[in-house]
């Protein structure tokens, strides 16, 4: 996506033109549930999402046909994400009307997850891992189209994905019970939502940390 | 709440295969991934707002051509 291989593309038909936009169209809900991961809450993230939209639809002679749009999609989502500065880097990592309390397991299984505690788990894990988990482990995408995503290494990607998922199994298994306060009380819903106020109002953390 | 009953016997009942503590790891992370796919397909299940019908229509309007920034 530099702008030498922009220039050296030709413009578009309009039969490309209406493949993109459907293909955009197809994409929203996934652009809508990443956008969600990075800004915690519903509002920020839709406006989000459609800021990506727009981007994406003004530099859409960018895209190279037959790549991952979402992954594209993505990216954008990603850079706008951050280069606005709309960090919420411990505010919940989906709303927490969504996904209430339903259990995910066989019933074979003999460890059950709670989804109100993973989601909160999730926000205790660095953004980085957060964020590559995510997209390798709920939006399908390959190792290869998420560090694309990230900006980083494909090593980088699967090193925070296996810290990723060894930190939830800790912290869900019990084995770190102080990572999860107020896992044996009633739900933290408004002090989550207090915290990322703070959060967000006093500038959050460092990202690069 | 909903969490294995026993945490101090993570391997009880019928875990799928009995090679130590390994398989047991194994089988909890796949049921947080499952959690995770799940968080994220609630937010892709939800419908969407119309805002994004709207936005799209509009873009026909715009011209093409620019990079991403």
């Amino acid at each position: 996506m530099n702008a030498h291989e922009v220039a050296s593309r030709p413009a578009p038909s309009p039969a490309e033109e209406k493949e993109f936009k459907d293909g955009l169209l197809e994409a929203i809900p996934y652009v809508r549930a990443f956008a969600r991961t990075l800004c915690g809450s519903k509002a920020p993230a839709d406006d989000l999402a459609q800021e990506t939209l727009t981007k994406a639809w003004a530099a859409r002679n960018s895209f190279q046909p037959g790549t991952n749009l979402k992954a594209w999609l993505f990216m954008i989502a990603r850079n706008q994400f951050y280069s606005e500065k709309r960090r919420s880097w411990r505010s919940v990592a989906w709303d927490e009307d969504l996904a209430e309390a339903r259990l995910v397991a066989p019933a074979t299984q003999s460890f059950n997850v709670d989804l109100t505690d993973l989601r909160r788990a999730l926000t205790k894990i660095t953004p980085e891992q957060r964020e590559a988990l995510v997209l390798v482990g709920a939006g399908g995408l390959s190792y290869e189209e998420a560090a694309k995503v990230c900006g980083c290494a494909i090593g980088t990607v699967k090193s925070r994905v296996a810290r990723a998922r060894q930190a939830l199994e800790r912290m869900l298994n019990g084995a770190d019970p102080d990572a999860l306060p107020g896992r044996h009380e009633v739900p933290q819903s408004e002090d989550l939502i207090e915290e990322a106020q703070r959060i967000t109002e006093t500038g959050g953390g460092d990202p690069e940390r | 709440m909903m969490k294995n009953g026993d945490e101090d016997a993570p391997h009880q009942g019928n875990a799928p295969r009995p090679r130590a503590g390994d398989s047991g790891l194994r089988a909890r992370q796949k049921v947080i991934g499952m959690g995770l796919k799940r968080l994220y397909d609630n937010v892709v299940e939800e419908p969407v707002p119309d805002d994004f019908a709207d936005l799209l229509s509009r873009l026909d309007d715009t011209s093409g051509g620019g990079e991403v920034r």
